[in-house]
This record gives C-alpha cells, sequence and structure tokens, in this order.
C-alpha cells in the first residue's frame, strides 16, 4: 500500500477521493446538488428536461442589455380608443355579457381584484413598435433571440436560455444593467402593460398537467402583481420535422397538446392567447425546414416573422373597465 | 460512452485498473477483449455483430495469405477482395445509415486495409492469434477515435501484457488529466460559441464575430480531438500499452505540410506509408510527386466523409501544399526571421479558414459564411446583423479563448505531464475533479470526430 502511494500517489488519491465522493453523494443531499450524477438517479423525465435545457443552454449567449430603465404604464399613453365599427362593438359587447372569470388557480383572488383597479378588454387589431413601450418579455432562449434580433429595444425582456415555467420567476438573469436579479423581483416592482410569455419548450418532457397548473399559477402571479397589464400567452413555437419525428419528448404533437391546454387560459379579459406558429410553420404544422440551423431556434433573419406576427396581432384597450 | 463520461470514469479507475493489474499475465488478454467489447457494445451493440464478422473474415484473409506464401495471383486477388470489401462497407454505412452511423467505421476500415497491404507486402507477419488480432482491433483506448496504430507496432505489447507498472500508471492519469481537461473544460465550452453563431445564421454575424467564431472552432476542434488523443494514450498507458502521439502543437507550424505532419499524426503516418510512398514518393519528378500529393488528399477528403466540403476542404490544402513545393518554395526554405514570422502569421490564417470549409456542410452556407468573413456586403446582403454581437459573446467566452491560446503551446503537456513534483500533481488533482464538476454540470457531449 505504502508503495503505491509512494510510486503512483496522484492515481491513489483520485482512487480514494472518487471512491468516497461516490459513497458521499449516495448519502449527503448538500454534494447531491453539485455532483448530481453520482446519486442514484430520481425521475427519468425530470433528468431529460434538464438535459435539453442543457443541450440548448448557451445557444445564445445572455444577453446584457446596455442602459435599460423599466418603462412605467400609469398613464397608458400608448392605449388608444377602440374604432366604433359595428362589429367591434358587437366584439365589445358579447364581452361584457360575460359573466365575470373565475380565478383559474389556487383560492379565489376575488378580494385582491376587487381591490385592485378594474381590469379592461382589449381588440386585437394591428398595431406598430411603439405599442411595445410598456411591454415585458418573458421566455427562454427563444425569447433571448427575440431580444437579440427583434431590433426592438422600446420593450423590456426577462429572457433567459434553459428557462421554464417552473423557474421563470426565480432564476438568477441579469436585466439591463442589473447582473443579478430574478423576474419576480422586477415584475413585483416595476409596472407594464403587457406581458407576453412564451414558455415550455425545455419542460416539454414534464408532465403536461403539471406544466398547465405552474403556468396557471404564474399568470395568476403575474396578474396580482400586474393588475393592469394585459398577459399574452404565446403558443409554444413547433420544431423542425426532424426533430419532431425523433426526439421522444420534443415534438410537435407534445406541443401542439401543451398549446391547446394554453390556449384554454385565455379569457378575453386581461388573458390573450396567440399562436406564432402560423408565422413560421409550413402546412405541416413543422417548422419550415430551413428557418432553423438545430431545428428549435429561428435564424436570426426570420425573427422578423415573429415580430410582423406580433405587430399584426397587437391587442388594443377598447375603454371599457369591467 | 466516451473517456470524459461519468459512467466510464467510475468503471473503469476504481474497478477495471485495479483488476487489471491484479490478474495472472495470462488473463489480462480476455480482460482487455471483455472491457473492449463492452466499450464499444455501450456505444454501438447493433454494429457489433458486422463488425466481428468482418474481424474473422480478416483474420482468415490474413492466415489464407500466409498459408498460400508462394501463390502471388492468389494473394493479390485475396488483398483486393478484401480491400474491397472494407471500403464498400463503408461506403455503404455512411450512405445508408445515415442516422444510425456506424462508430468509428473510418478508423476500422483504415486498419483493416493497413493490415491487407502489410500483409500482401510482407511488412508483417500476419496474426495467428485469434485473441491477439481481436484486441489489436477493438483496443478499447483507441478503438472510436484513434491514434491508428499498426499491427506491428500494438502486436509486442499485446502478446506480452505484464508490461503494467505503477509508473506508468501515474504517467498515464497525468496524460489522462491532461486530455480531460482540454476536451472538458476548453473544447466544451468554445462549443457553444460556434453552436450559438450556427443557431443565429452565417448571414446575421457581424464580421468581428465570423473571425472570432473561426478562430474559436479551430481551437474547439483541437482541444476535443487532442484531448480525446490524450486521454486514449493515458488510457492505454494505464494498462501498460503506449500508443503514438497524435498531434505536436500543430498550430505552431510553419507551413501547411508541417501543419499536417503535426496534426492528427497517426492518419498522416498511415497515407504516408500506405499510399504516398508506395506510389513513390518524392523522388520521380515533380509532376509525379503532385499527382502521389493529389492522391493522398483525394483520400484524406473521402476518408473525411463523402460530402463536397471535405474535397473541398482537401482540394484547397492540397493546393496550398503544392504552392509551398513549388513557387514559394524559396519562401519556405528561408531561414530569415521575418519569413519565420510570415510563415506563422500565413498558417494562422489558412488554416482556420480552411477548417471553415471542413465544418460547414453545405457549400451555399461557406460561400456566406466567407463573404461575412470579409464583409463582402455586394455579393452577399447581410441580414438582420446584431452589431454588437461580437461583446455579447467575447464577454462569455474570453477566458476560454485565451486560455485555449495558451494551450495551443506545447507548455501544459510539460507542466503536467513531463514534471513529477508536487505542485502539478496537485493542479493535475485539481484539474480531474474541475472536470468531474464541470461534467456533472453540463452535461456531456460527445467527441465531434466520433463519426469519421
Amino acid at each position: 500500500m505504502k508503495k503505491i502511494l509512494q510510486r503512483a500517489p496522484l492515481f491513489t488519491v483520485i482512487y480514494g477521493t472518487l471512491l468516497i465522493m461516490f459513497f458521499a453523494t449516495q448519502f449527503s443531499e448538500t454534494l447531491q446538488i453539485y455532483f448530481p450524477y453520482f446519486a442514484v438517479q430520481g425521475d427519468t423525465i425530470l433528468a431529460e428536461t434538464e438535459l435539453l435545457a442543457d443541450s440548448i443552454q448557451q445557444a445564445f449567449v445572455n444577453p446584457r442589455k446596455e442602459a435599460n430603465t423599466v418603462v412605467m404604464a400609469e398613464d397608458s399613453t400608448n392605449i388608444s380608443l377602440p374604432d366604433t365599427t359595428s362589429s367591434g362593438a358587437s366584439e365589445v359587447l358579447s364581452v361584457m355579457d360575460e359573466p365575470t372569470p373565475t380565478p383559474i388557480y389556487g383560492e379565489p383572488l376575488e378580494d385582491i381584484i376587487a381591490a385592485s383597479q378594474p381590469t379592461s378588454t382589449y381588440i386585437e387589431q394591428p398595431v406598430d413598435q411603439s405599442y411595445f413601450n410598456d411591454a415585458v418579455f418573458l421566455g427562454d432562449s427563444r425569447t433571448v433571440g427575440l431580444q437579440l434580433y427583434s431590433g426592438w429595444d422600446n420593450c423590456d425582456y426577462l429572457a433567459d436560455v434553459g428557462m421554464t415555467i417552473y423557474d421563470c420567476l426565480d432564476r438568477d438573469i441579469s436585466f439591463g444593467d442589473i447582473q443579478h436579479t430574478t423576474a419576480r423581483e422586477v415584475l413585483s416592482t416595476s409596472r407594464y402593460g403587457k406581458v407576453y410569455i412564451m414558455l415550455g419548450i425545455n419542460e416539454c418532457g414534464s408532465n403536461i398537467n403539471t406544466y398547465f397548473d405552474k403556468y396557471t399559477e404564474v399568470v395568476d402571479q403575474i396578474h396580482r402583481w400586474q393588475p393592469d397589464a394585459l398577459i399574452v400567452v404565446q403558443g409554444i413555437m413547433k420544431v423542425g420535422a426532424q426533430k419532431s419525428a425523433t426526439h421522444p419528448s420534443i415534438n410537435n404533437t407534445n406541443i401542439t397538446a401543451r398549446n391547446e391546454k394554453l390556449a384554454t387560459l385565455a379569457n378575453d379579459w386581461y388573458i390573450y392567447y396567440l399562436d406564432i406558429n402560423e408565422a413560421v410553420c409550413d402546412e405541416n404544422g413543422n417548422l419550415t425546414d430551413g428557418y432553423s440551423f438545430d431545428q428549435v431556434h429561428l435564424y436570426a433573419k426570420y425573427y422578423s416573422l415573429w415580430c410582423d406576427y406580433l405587430l399584426e396581432h397587437g391587442f388594443v384597450f377598447n375603454g371599457v373597465r369591467r | 460512452m466516451t473517456f470524459s463520461d461519468i459512467n466510464f470514469l467510475l468503471i473503469f479507475i476504481l474497478i477495471y485498473v485495479p483488476i487489471y493489474m491484479l490478474l495472472p499475465s495470462k488473463a489480462k488478454p480476455w480482460l482487455l477483449l471483455l472491457g473492449s467489447m463492452g466499450f464499444y457494445a455501450l456505444n454501438d451493440i447493433w454494429v457489433m455483430p458486422v463488425l466481428l464478422v468482418n474481424i474473422v473474415i480478416v483474420f482468415i484473409s490474413g492466415i489464407l495469405e500466409d498459408h498460400f506464401f508462394d501463390r502471388i495471383e492468389l494473394r493479390k486477388f485475396i488483398t483486393k477482395f478484401g480491400i474491397g470489401l472494407q471500403i464498400c462497407l463503408m461506403v455503404i454505412s455512411i450512405l445508408f445509415f445515415k442516422n444510425h452511423t456506424f462508430i468509428g467505421i473510418g478508423f476500422f476500415t483504415i486498419q483493416f486495409i493497413g493490415y491487407y497491404l502489410d500483409v500482401y507486402r510482407n511488412t508483417i507477419v500476419p496474426c495467428r492469434n485469434p485473441l491477439t488480432f481481436a484486441n489489436y482491433i477493438f483496443f478499447f483506448p483507441k478503438v472510436l477515435q484513434g491514434p491508428i496504430v499498426s499491427f506491428k507496432d500494438l502486436e509486442k505489447e499485446l502478446t506480452s501484457p505484464e508490461r503494467v507498472s505503477l509508473a506508468k500508471l501515474e504517467k498515464g492519469m497525468r496524460t489522462f488529466i491532461l486530455g480531460m481537461s482540454f476536451k472538458v473544460i476548453l473544447a466544451d465550452r468554445l462549443y457553444y460559441l460556434w453552436n450559438g453563431v450556427q443557431t443565429v445564421g452565417f448571414q446575421s454575424i457581424s464580421t468581428p464575430l465570423a473571425w472570432l467564431s473561426m478562430y474559436s472552432y479551430s481551437m474547439q476542434l483541437y482541444f476535443d480531438f487532442q484531448g480525446y488523443s490524450l486521454m486514449a494514450i493515458g488510457v492505454a498507458q494505464m494498462l501498460g500499452f503506449s500508443l503514438p502521439t497524435n498531434f505536436k502543437s500543430p498550430y505552431l507550424s510553419q507551413s501547411v505540410s508541417e501543419f499536417y505532419r503535426r496534426w492528427h499524426m497517426t492518419l498522416g503516418e498511415w497515407f504516408k506509408n500506405h499510399v504516398y510512398i508506395p506510389l513513390g514518393g518524392s523522388r520521380s519528378g515533380t509532376k509525379k510527386t503532385i499527382f502521389n500529393l493529389a492522391a493522398v488528399w483525394v483520400l484524406t477528403g473521402l476518408w473525411h466523409g463523402l460530402t463536397m466540403n471535405f474535397m473541398f476542404w482537401a482540394l484547397t490544402l492540397l493546393l496550398f501544399i503544392i504552392l509551398e513545393k513549388t513557387l514559394l518554395k524559396k519562401f519556405f526554405k528561408s531561414e530569415h526571421i521575418g519569413a519565420k514570422i510570415a510563415r506563422h502569421i500565413y498558417v494562422l490564417i489558412v488554416i482556420p479558414m480552411t477548417w471553415m470549409m471542413f465544418a460547414i456542410g453545405n457549400i451555399e452556407q461557406m460561400g456566406i459564411f466567407f463573404t461575412r468573413l470579409f464583409n463582402l456586403t455586394s455579393i452577399c446582403e447581410p441580414l438582420n446583423v446584431n452589431s454588437n454581437d461580437i461583446f455579447n459573446y467575447f464577454k462569455d467566452y474570453w477566458i476560454f479563448i485565451i486560455g485555449g491560446m495558451i494551450c495551443c503551446l506545447p507548455l501544459m503537456e510539460e507542466v503536467l505531464v513531463k514534471t513529477r513534483i508536487y505542485m502539478t500533481r496537485f493542479i493535475s488533482f485539481a484539474l480531474f475533479w474541475l472536470c468531474v464538476y464541470m461534467i456533472m454540470k453540463n452535461g456531456n457531449n460527445p467527441f465531434m470526430y466520433i463519426n469519421f
């Protein structure tokens, strides 16, 4: 033994530490956080999700925008009055006829809603870029791409590579000049007129109901912080045909199922649903071939399709308060 | 499963090495074969049968050639048939199994063909021990990506497995750790820069980013492949074998031809011994030399892949090598310090550009990349360029780029492998655990070169 230690000290020490570490991680939860693989693997679905988050991690570099101040939405300058066309009016009426939606998640929110300012209804119509003056985008690497290549610097982005609905509020992200903050911090302290969300590709491997419940919870939470804000749930952008055909969980069947659920969140009151896939998919419902290198993220030059779609489908306050 | 996989580290270091060291010499080859087959099966169990049948065919062919020693015609036929079969198999596997790549096929093919040629030319005695032959082909440190070893070089060590020693174990560990650091700390990180640039699309990158990504890719390719080679050498060393060096600080070369004598050296050697020299080498006139070089480079291009970009890559290199040997001969022989510096700069500009041909499979995309590299906006209009992209990338990757530049020098190998003081051992130990931590934190991406 002494001879081995003398002749091969490096090997011996590595052997020893590796052995100790392997057994130690089976018992210590702290070590498991830093050395997860040594621990006995638990939920395979979760592991797979993490794997994807890793694989597309840093597909984009983390954005760090220059000086960026939070746009206040208190006076809602860009909100225009609705057209007085008959169709618009009937839409307003139909919206007003509906009973007040009950909160979707958790305990009733009536008290909170009553205490906050009355919320408004919106009409879908084309808008220009200034519409996004009081907007914030919450999302994963795809939204990071939007931040870098939309050319829109009049809005805010709470986006990070690998972000999921589960960690979107508490993930350590950079925001403008601030290096370390969270979406929770920003959304609970600033005021926005519109919150655009697209999350779901990283957690495609997780259970669809858990995902939907968490999504509902996040949307409700954002509404509590931003009672006046319009929340736009964007359907998850689909992936390319080849990826869809070969990946066990990140495929368009799975994405479509999730999007169908997300669409039900819309309440024609303060939550609206948009599916940008209309703009980027082919007739078979796959991300158009040639729009993406990795079949998941759009090439920079095609972000304009997403932007144009959002501009085509702006939601403009119709002046009726509920 | 590759060498920078936690499963491999655990099984190999904790279980395999101690058992291998303790076993009597006679049992060692069997354990080696078991380990090798297990290692390959974990990577690709479905082609194992094909490979085993193939090994039997080559083994029997060798014995037949030996048996019909004096019948030249028959031997010629066996050799031609054997080589043809190997090439067919490689082509078929590349063309028809695109989604299911036959791992290590290029390396198998080249070793089988080498074996046939060596037997035919009587440079080796055909192997008569199936265990030794299977071990030569399957030897797990080199099975996936080389270094390419000839039968002659490995035979001696395979037939006398008592060469294990604690000193080799220690040295192997140091080599392995250096390789793993290259792979995990540098190559796997730099990978994300190139991947990011591809995701953005070449048409939308700024010219500075094009240059940065080109150098980043060049380093990534080097550390990936050199990292693997060092790990392979280290693993073999721990078991008492010595595999040949595959890289000798290639980016410090002063000409393209020198670069390829220092880059993937075992492949270069193979082509030299089995193609270039049999064709006559450089001894029968300039025209013949150019023809022989062309043969080598066309085959090298084909070996890397059957797509246009590899041929483009190989022919561009051929062009530069011919220029170096003919028109610019004087410049490349000059001892003047200015000429030396100019040659270094020349290599550091030409080689990364040829790597771009290597890396970008689509010719049109390759063209777009070069228009961005030289900012030729009149040929191809850039779209939606974020002019700050270079800062974003540099901010995230500067440490790997600077670290990579330092590691392109032979410095690290000198310090970590050849120096044996406690300080360097401590650094190795720290690097090992940093690598383990990074593998666990970031997942693992398989070696880039694994498809060839």
